[in-house]
């Protein structure tokens, strides 16, 4: 099962930053259209597509918030 | 090879003027960055479709010895190109006209074709083209093939030129023109979301993608698109 750290080296090396709990797409450069994909992608393929069955997860673009959902569907540790 | 031209696009996005013009989009940002291997030995670079600029912005923060060369059918891009690279200090020529037409007798190194093309079916329920010239088909190739028909003659024989096909024009048929008219060296796909706001005329869409006018895949719960950057020579 994924950790809160794993999503946390994932997101940064989706954005090209390091990230922390306060990140989002409203203060690093790097959040775009594109990276967001990049989450996604990379979510979907470490949760086995677990992931791409949230549906708001596309809307998403905060670490704290992506990290809150994939709490409450067990798809990372507590 | 990597000259972190990802930060200079996002910071010129942030601090150049754009208003009353085509914003800078993700094209234009894998237009910078698959340009990288061609910029430091490029001494004459044209910006297609130049816009506010940016692309040249980006591309003389990795090469100031070039000439630079920016054309715009909008006269208004022209002169906020100019107001945006004002304190720049580099070689560079404006002029505002259609496709090549202001640069009769010109041949460059390099040429970055940021003219876009999308079905105009598409155009007119996006965000991207508000107060902007739209490609006026379906099809959404026209412009590329005006630029891509015309290119050779201002090109030479290492003359390298980059081009954008979006997934939301016929991109087999794109292909086909590029494909006929010059030789492709290399070329990148890249998907992207299509923006939400889109989203709720997908019937729209989902009758063009079955017309084959524009492609995309829905995954992630999203709407995928991609663009895919062509680099090409003269044959």
């Amino acid at each position: 099962m994924l950790t809160k750290n794993k999503i946390l080296v994932i997101i940064s090396k989706s954005v090209q930053e390091k990230v922390n709990l306060k990140s989002s797409s409203k203060n690093i450069e790097g959040w775009d259209s594109l990276a967001q994909l990049n989450i996604l992608a990379s979510l979907d393929k470490l949760t086995k597509g677990k992931s791409s069955k949230i549906e708001q997860l596309a809307e998403l673009d905060s670490v704290k918030s992506i990290i809150q959902i994939l709490l409450k569907k067990n798809l990372i540790k507590k | 090879m990597n000259l972190n031209l990802d930060k200079k696009f996002n910071k010129f996005s942030k601090d150049f003027d754009f208003k009353g013009i085509f914003k800078p989009t993700l094209t234009s940002k894998l237009l910078i960055n698959s340009s990288q291997d061609f910029i430091v030995k490029s001494k004459k670079i044209l910006d297609l479709g130049c816009g506010g600029g940016i692309i040249t912005a980006c591309l003389f923060t990795a090469n100031k010895k070039a000439s630079y060369y920016l054309s715009d059918i909008s006269k208004i891009a022209i002169i906020k190109a100019k107001k945006n690279l004002k304190t720049f200090n580099g070689d560079f020529s404006f002029r505002s006209g259609d496709c090549f037409n202001p640069w009769e007798g010109e041949t460059f190194d390099l040429i970055i074709n940021d003219v876009s093309g999308i079905s105009s079916r598409v155009a007119k329920i996006s965000p991207w083209f508000k107060d902007v010239p739209i490609d006026k088909s379906a099809e959404g190739i026209s412009l590329l093939k005006k630029v891509v028909k015309n290119s050779k003659k201002f090109m030479h024989k290492k003359s390298i030129i980059l081009l954008p096909l979006i997934s939301l024009s016929n991109i087999d048929k794109a292909k086909k023109i590029v494909k006929s008219n010059l030789k492709i060296l290399k070329q990148f796909t890249f998907d992207w979301p299509l923006p939400k706001i889109m989203i709720k005329n997908e019937k729209l869409l989902n009758d063009l993608k079955k017309n084959n006018l524009i492609s995309y895949k829905k995954k992630y719960g999203i709407i995928i698109c991609s663009t895919t950057i062509i680099i090409a020579k003269k044959c």
